[in-house]
C-alpha cells in the first residue's frame, strides 16, 4: 500500500509540474510581454519598465519559471496588482466558500446519481431506465449557468424561498447553506447526469458477472448483492470520473459564482482577468491545479481501498 | 441495438435542424440581427416576433439563428484544430520510441488535467476576447483528447497480426501508419469529434456568457443569456430560448457521438 501511494503521489506531482509549466507558458510566454498585457498597448514606457522590474520580467523565461515555482512552494505567490495584498492571502480568504460550494455540488450529484443509476441498472430497459437515460442525456447538455439563471428565476425571484445571490458571511451557518443551495444544485446537476450514466453502465456490467451470481446463489439478499458486491466492483469507472469532476466543478464555479455574486475563487479568477491582475490569475490557476491533482490522488488511493488487486499491483 | 439507432437518428436530426438554422441565419442580411428597433423593444413572443424581441427591439429568433452560426463556427474550428494537431501528436507518441511517447503524453496529461473552461479562460485572458480567439482557445483545449485517443488506438492496432504482417512484407513505417494504423483510428476519432463539438459549444457559451467570447453586437447564445439577465423580471422569455438552443445543440452532438460509438461497437463485435 505504501509503495502504491508513493508511486501515485509521484505521478500526481509530475502532472502538477507539467500543469504549472502549461500555465506559465500560456500566461507569461504566449502574450509576448506580460507588462504590455497588464498596462495596455499605449502605456507609458517608464510605467512598463517599472512593472517589468516589479514582476521580474527582465530575467530569461526559464529563470522566471524556476523562481515562480520556488516562491510558490514557499507560499509566496507575489502581490496582487489590483488589491495590493499578497495573492496567497487573497486566495485563502476566498477558498473556503468555493470548497464548500464544490463539496455541496458533489454531494448533490451523488445523491441524485447513486439511486437513479442503480435503479436504471437493475431494471435495464424498463421505465426507470428510460427515464434515467433521458435525464442523464439532457442533464449533461444543460449549461450550468443557464440552469443557475432558471433556478434563480424560479426559486429566488418568483417565490422568495431562497436568496437570489450574495453571501451572508460565515457567522450564520444556516444562511450560508441556503445561499449556496441553488448554486450547488446548478453546478451539481450536470455532474449528476454524467455519473448516473456511468453508474448505470458499470453496475449493469457488474451484475452480469460470476461473483454476483455466486452471491445470489449463496442466498445473499438482492439488496445486499447490489449495494455491497455489484456497486463495489462497479465503482472504479464512476470514481475516476468523479476525480475529474472536481476540476469541472471548480471551473464551473467560475461561472456559477458569477451568476449568484458569490465572493469565491471563481469570482476572483474573473476579476483578475478583467482587471489584468496577472499575479492573482496565476495564483488562482496554481491553486485550482493543485486542488485538481489532490482530488485525483485521493481517488487513486480510494481505488486501492475498494479493490485490493490494485494495492498489490503497485 | 435499438438504442444505438435511436441515439443516431435523434442526434442526427437535432444536428441537421441546427445546421439548417445556421445556414438560414447565414442567408439573412447581416443587419437583420444587429439593427436596433427601439419602439419594438422587449416585446413578448407573438405574431411578427415568434420568440419576442430583446432590449434593443431586435428579433430573438433571428438572433438565435445567427447565434447558431457563431456557436457552430467556433466548435468546428476548435475541433479541426484538435484533429489537426492531436492526431499527428498521438501518432508520433504511439509509433515513436518510449521517450517520445513519455514526454508527449505527460504533456497531454498535464493539459488534460486542466478543466476545459479554465484553460480556455487563460488563453482568452492573454489573447483577448473575440470569435477567433475563442475558437483558438477551444482548439488548444481539444488537442490532448484527440492525441490520447489516437495514441491509444495506434498502440492497440500496432500489436495486431495484420500490422505485423504488413511490416514483415517490407512496408515502411510511414506506410504502415497511413495505410493501417490511422484508418483504424478513424471511427473513434469521428465519435470524439462529435463529442468535442458538444463540449466546445458548451464552453463557448460559458465564455460568451462571461463576456470573454463572441463580442457584441454579434449575437451568440451565451452572450444573449448574459444580456437577458438584466431583464429577468419583466422579460423572462429572453433567458429561456438561448438556453434551450445551447442544450439542444449539445444534446444533438452528444447523441450523435453515442449513436456512432454504438454503431462502431456493433461493427467491431461482428
Amino acid at each position: 500500500m505504501a509503495r502504491f501511494a508513493a508511486t501515485r503521489a509521484l505521478s500526481a506531482a509530475l502532472t502538477l509540474l507539467v500543469m504549472t509549466a502549461v500555465a506559465f507558458v500560456v500566461l507569461q510566454v504566449l502574450p509576448g510581454d506580460p507588462a504590455i498585457l497588464v498596462l495596455g498597448m499605449d502605456a507609458d514606457p517608464t510605467a512598463v519598465a517599472h512593472l517589468r522590474a516589479t514582476l521580474g520580467l527582465n530575467q530569461p523565461v526559464p529563470v522566471r519559471y524556476g523562481l515562480w515555482l520556488w516562491n510558490a512552494l514557499h507560499g509566496n505567490l507575489g502581490t496582487s496588482l489590483q488589491f495590493g495584498q499578497p495573492v496567497a492571502a487573497l486566495l485563502l480568504q476566498r477558498l473556503p466558500l468555493t470548497l464548500l460550494l464544490t463539496a455541496m455540488a458533489a454531494f448533490i450529484a451523488l445523491v441524485i446519481a447513486l439511486p437513479l443509476g442503480m435503479a436504471a441498472a437493475v431494471r435495464r430497459g424498463g421505465l426507470v431506465d428510460l427515464l434515467g437515460v433521458a435525464v442523464a442525456q439532457v442533464g449533461a447538455a444543460v449549461p450550468s449557468f443557464w440552469l443557475a439563471i432558471i433556478l434563480l428565476l424560479a426559486f429566488a425571484v418568483r417565490r422568495h424561498w431562497l436568496p437570489a445571490g450574495g453571501f451572508p458571511g460565515w457567522t450564520q451557518p444556516g444562511a450560508v447553506i441556503s445561499a449556496l443551495l441553488l448554486p450547488a444544485l446548478a453546478l451539481g446537476a450536470a455532474r449528476a447526469a454524467i455519473l448516473t450514466r456511468l453508474l448505470r453502465q458499470s453496475v449493469s456490467e457488474a451484475l452480469r458477472q460470476d461473483f454476483v451470481r455466486t452471491a445470489r446463489a449463496k442466498g445473499v439478499s438482492p439488496q445486499r448483492t447490489l449495494w455491497r458486491h455489484a456497486l463495489r466492483a462497479a465503482a472504479i469507472a464512476p470514481l475516476t470520473v468523479f476525480g475529474l469532476q472536481v476540476g469541472e466543478l471548480l471551473a464551473g464555479s467560475i461561472v456559477v459564482e458569477n451568476v449568484f455574486s458569490l465572493p469565491g475563487l471563481g469570482r476572483l479568477v474573473l476579476y483578475a482577468i478583467s482587471m489584468r491582475d496577472l499575479p492573482t490569475l496565476e495564483g488562482c490557476v496554481l491553486l485550482i491545479a493543485t486542488l485538481v491533482m489532490t482530488a485525483n490522488f485521493a481517488v487513486d488511493l480510494l481505488y486501492a481501498v475498494i479493490d485490493p488487486r490494485i494495492r498489490s499491483a503497485g | 441495438m435499438k438504442r444505438a439507432t435511436v441515439s443516431l437518428w435523434a442526434g442526427g436530426a437535432i444536428v441537421a435542424v441546427i445546421l439548417f438554422g445556421a445556414a438560414y441565419g447565414l442567408s439573412l442580411p447581416s443587419a437583420a440581427s444587429i439593427a436596433m428597433n427601439i419602439p419594438h423593444r422587449l416585446l413578448p413572443p407573438g405574431p411578427g416576433h415568434p420568440l419576442g424581441t430583446d432590449q434593443f427591439g431586435r428579433d430573438q429568433l433571428t438572433r438565435l439563428l445567427v447565434g447558431a452560426e457563431a456557436s457552430l463556427m467556433v466548435a468546428m474550428v476548435a475541433t479541426a484544430i484538435g484533429l489537426l494537431f492531436g492526431v499527428p501528436l498521438g501518432a508520433v507518441a504511439g509509433v515513436g520510441g518510449r521517450w517520445r511517447d513519455e514526454v508527449l503524453m505527460r504533456l497531454a496529461d498535464g493539459m488534460y488535467a486542466f478543466p476545459a473552461l479554465l484553460l480556455a479562460l487563460m488563453v482568452v485572458a492573454v489573447l483577448g476576447p473575440g470569435l477567433f480567439h475563442t475558437a483558438l482557445a477551444l482548439g488548444i483545449v481539444s488537442v490532448p483528447p484527440f492525441a490520447r485517443l489516437t495514441r491509444a488506438r495506434v498502440l492497440e492496432l500496432k500489436a495486431l497480426d495484420y500490422v505485423e504482417a504488413a511490416r514483415a512484407a517490407g512496408e515502411s513505417e510511414s506506410g504502415v501508419l497511413w495505410r493501417h494504423l490511422l484508418p483504424g483510428a478513424l471511427g473513434p476519432l469521428l465519435v470524439q469529434a462529435s463529442a468535442n463539438m458538444g463540449g466546445a459549444i458548451l464552453v463557448e457559451a460559458a465564455l460568451s456568457y462571461l463576456g470573454l467570447g463572441v463580442q457584441p453586437p454579434l449575437p451568440s447564445w451565451g452572450r444573449m443569456l448574459n444580456e437577458a439577465q438584466a431583464f429577468f423580471l419583466t422579460s423572462p422569455w429572453l433567458a429561456l430560448y438561448p438556453g434551450i438552443a445551447i442544450t439542444a445543440a449539445v444534446l444533438g452532438f452528444n447523441l450523435l457521438g453515442d449513436g456512432l460509438s454504438d454503431l462502431l461497437d456493433r461493427r467491431v463485435g461482428g
